[in-house]
């Protein structure tokens, strides 16, 4: 039992090297400075520290350069991947996307938002979009109106009409 | 002196496992007190709404079984079995087997917890959720020396790896190498208490050089399996200051207890490799 046991603890740090700092990694590295593609190898067990919100900002803040969605996307830690949006053609998109923003405007708009709250519908919500701008090809101004518009409803700024109507407009 | 109990593979697994407890009742009770608002019975955060957004949502029979701990009531009595193995873990000295039934249940509990809460596994209870593994995993053999000894050494890697890597993946963003990520956070209010946001407006400086500070703590973290005595120590003090500002700041208590969880481990490595390796 011991050698077993002695062997899975080996196995999980080889398995654990190979997908913090892989080979690949080491290569892009070496090869170029690419920081988009340096963020993917980490295993369920690693940390990860970024965010949705984060990576959106990693992948258009490129001295104005857009970055295909496909390399954001291959840019998902796995862990990111294994709660990855099932998006199939059962499920009613704009129904989701109608409680989500329907969620989120009852938050900003309630008398004392709960912030941690607000940050995990928020998550959900980026994903939703990252998934519906896929399909629909977003470009990354879409992204980024989505983005100023719901940081502006955080600070309680705009109007729900005006949240609303920008959510309609991009999608 | 109190390092030279750190030499004793068996009181160390001990005192891991007595922070683990440590850090699983404060997730299960964070868990508890944000219940209603975490596990609603309706919308979006309602387990079978969130059900379609998983990968194997599709599969009826991963949802019959899934549906039975994690709708609303399920996850209450998860969060509460938790609760319960880790106060039993940490104030009873319990027999090898039954400290093994107790942390089973934690990492179970755990995973299906993180599976259902779809944000993302952060490092906190990922960490956490590695340790229970590798504890559970050890206490198959918990007698065993070389077991112990190698469940050590694994945590050791497992943590210097991890600061590693956290480093190098800093390093490589423009916005962390150069503070304008950190001083992002200090500035929002969804990250960081309310009463600290000042310090991003205020010291924007203070809070940019204290991150890449930080950056080369963690790149040169290896260092700390070769330094001596006196200076390893220092490693390990920033460390755990590190995490404390980051649980006092940003309320990542999880992060604090299950990080900090294997730093007894590094101290039974690095006293192992002076010993036994660097002295040759």
């Amino acid at each position: 039992m011991s050698v077993i046991i002695i062997f899975i603890f080996i196995v999980w740090s080889l398995l654990s090297l190979l997908f913090n700092m892989g080979p690949t990694t080491w290569v892009k590295l070496i090869r170029r400075y690419n920081p988009v593609k340096l963020i993917p190898k980490y295993d369920m067990f690693s940390n990860w520290e970024g965010q949705p919100k984060a990576l959106y900002y990693s992948a258009t803040e490129r001295n104005g350069t857009e970055i295909p969605w496909q390399r954001v996307e291959s840019s998902y830690p796995p862990c990111f991947k294994w709660y990855n949006i099932f998006w199939n053609s059962k499920f009613m998109k704009h129904q989701v996307l109608t409680v989500c923003t329907k969620h989120l405007l009852a938050r900003i708009h309630s008398s004392n938002p709960d912030l941690y709250e607000m940050d995990y519908e928020y998550h959900i919500l980026v994903r939703y979009f990252v998934n519906i701008g896929r399909e629909k090809n977003f470009n990354h101004i879409q992204f980024v109106i989505l983005e100023e518009t719901y940081q502006n409803h955080l600070n309680l700024q705009a109007s729900e009409e005006k949240f609303r109507s920008t959510l309609i407009k991009i999608t | 002196m109190v390092l030279e109990l750190f030499e004793d593979s068996s009181y160390v697994i001990n005192l891991i496992t007595k922070i683990v407890a440590i850090a699983a009742i404060i997730t299960a009770t964070q868990s508890l007190s944000h219940f209603r608002s975490l596990y609603a019975l309706h919308g979006l955060l309602e387990w079978r709404t969130l059900r379609k957004l998983h990968r194997f949502s599709h599969i009826h029979i991963t949802n019959l079984i899934l549906d039975r701990f994690l709708d609303t009531r399920g996850i209450f009595l998860i969060l509460a079995i938790r609760l319960i193995a880790s106060v039993i873990l940490l104030f009873f000295h319990l027999s090898h087997l039954w400290s093994s039934i107790m942390i089973f249940i934690i990492f179970f509990s755990l995973a299906l917890t993180v599976y259902r809460e779809i944000k993302f596994l952060d490092a906190g209870y990922s960490f956490l959720l590695m340790l229970c593994a590798g504890l559970w995993v050890q206490s198959w053999s918990p007698t065993s020396h070389m077991v112990q000894k190698a469940f050590l050494f694994f945590l050791s890697f497992q943590l210097v790896l991890a600061y590693t890597t956290l480093g190098f993946r800093k390093l490589s963003q423009l916005e962390w190498r150069s503070g304008y990520a950190g001083v992002t956070i200090f500035r929002d209010p969804s990250w960081v208490f309310r009463r600290f946001l000042h310090l991003g407006w205020n010291s924007p400086d203070l809070v940019a050089r204290s991150e890449q500070l930080l950056i080369i703590w963690q790149l040169s973290f290896p260092l700390i399996l070769i330094l001596g005595s006196p200076y390893y120590l220092i490693y390990i003090l920033v460390g755990v200051l590190f995490h404390f500002v980051n649980a006092l700041f940003m309320g990542l208590n999880v992060f604090l207890f299950s990080w900090l969880a294997a730093y007894p481990a590094l101290i039974y490595t690095h006293t192992w490799l002076q010993q036994h390796v660097l002295t040759l």
